[in-house]
């Protein structure tokens, strides 16, 4: 009976509790996302494509490059109307000729991925 | 006799066969197998900017195509209809680039897939099967580059066609 009486007599320390509660959550957090970000740059961060600067600010194209041509689909058909389709036509053009060999071989070849035997160097 | 000939034509085939598709298989030299399983992650890190590049280029070209598509093509068209001109040729390349664009949003799904494979392969104790993987890969890589190539083409022969117009407009306005 006596022990009982003890033991509802200790204090508890419900605010020393919640700080070292508190602590130790911001403490794991810190770790866990530390470990995270250290995998995260060493290899995923190149094929993460929704991440912010995924195009550094060389590669971005410039403002011209992301027009988007809207030729009118109302009015006549006559030279001078031809002749602005034709630019229109022309600039987007310029744009795909500067992109078309982003898909070459070279990237893929064995030089590039250093898959050189010997005999070949 | 006849029957020997016949015989004999069969087994000639079955070797021609079996020789062709054993020289198609990829044989690496054991500098080349040396190279991938010493260099393994740097082929892959390598890859990884390969898969990222990629992406980009995607996107952009993409954009570029629906802009040709629907900003021009389509909208080019429906003026011509209104005009009460036909041009059977402008509407058939008009369908050619759909399609086109069509296969070209395919091909790279397939690299992208097989490029994936590549990436997650262990190239550092596989290094054959590495190779294997990556010859498909730059397979799938030249289908996108021959859809990139087709779609070139169908824009040069649209330009060429309103040319043809604007020639017919000047010599009726000459007459």
């Amino acid at each position: 009976m006596n022990n009982e009486e003890e033991k509802d007599k200790k204090p508890i320390h419900g605010g020393r509790n919640l700080i070292i509660l508190g602590i130790g959550a911001i403490t794991i957090a810190v770790i866990t996302t530390s470990v995270s970000l250290y995998f995260y740059s060493k290899g995923d961060i190149y094929i993460d494509r929704s991440r912010p600067g995924y195009i550094s600010e060389d590669e971005k194209h410039n403002d011209d490059d992301d027009r988007k041509e809207n030729y009118s689909n109302e009015g006549t058909i006559t030279e001078k109307s031809l002749d602005e389709y034709l630019k229109e036509l022309d600039r987007v053009s310029e744009r795909i000729e500067a992109s078309q060999n982003d898909f070459g071989p070279d990237p893929l070849s064995d030089d590039n991925l250093m898959i050189t035997s010997n005999d070949e160097n | 006799m006849q029957k020997r000939i016949n015989y004999s034509l069969l087994l000639a085939a079955v070797i021609v066969v079996f020789s062709s598709s054993t020289a198609t298989a990829i044989k690496l030299d054991e500098n080349r197998i040396g190279a991938i399983s010493q260099n393994c992650s740097i082929i892959r890190e390598r890859l990884r900017r390969i898969e990222s590049a990629g992406a980009k280029s995607r996107v952009y070209l993409g954009t570029q195509y629906e802009s040709v598509y629907s900003g021009l093509m389509s909208n080019f068209s429906l003026r011509l209809m209104r005009n009460g001109i036909a041009k059977q040729d402008i509407a058939d390349q008009q369908a050619a680039f759909e399609s086109e664009r069509e296969r070209f949003r395919n091909d790279f799904i397939g690299y992208s897939q097989e490029l994936q494979t590549l990436i997650s392969m262990d190239c550092r104790n596989e290094p054959e099967k590495f190779y294997q993987q990556l010859e498909l890969t730059r397979t799938k890589r030249e289908d996108i580059a021959k859809s990139i190539n087709r779609l070139n083409e169908i824009i040069a022969k649209h330009r060429k066609s309103i040319l043809d117009i604007r020639a017919d407009l000047a010599g009726n306005a000459d007459e």
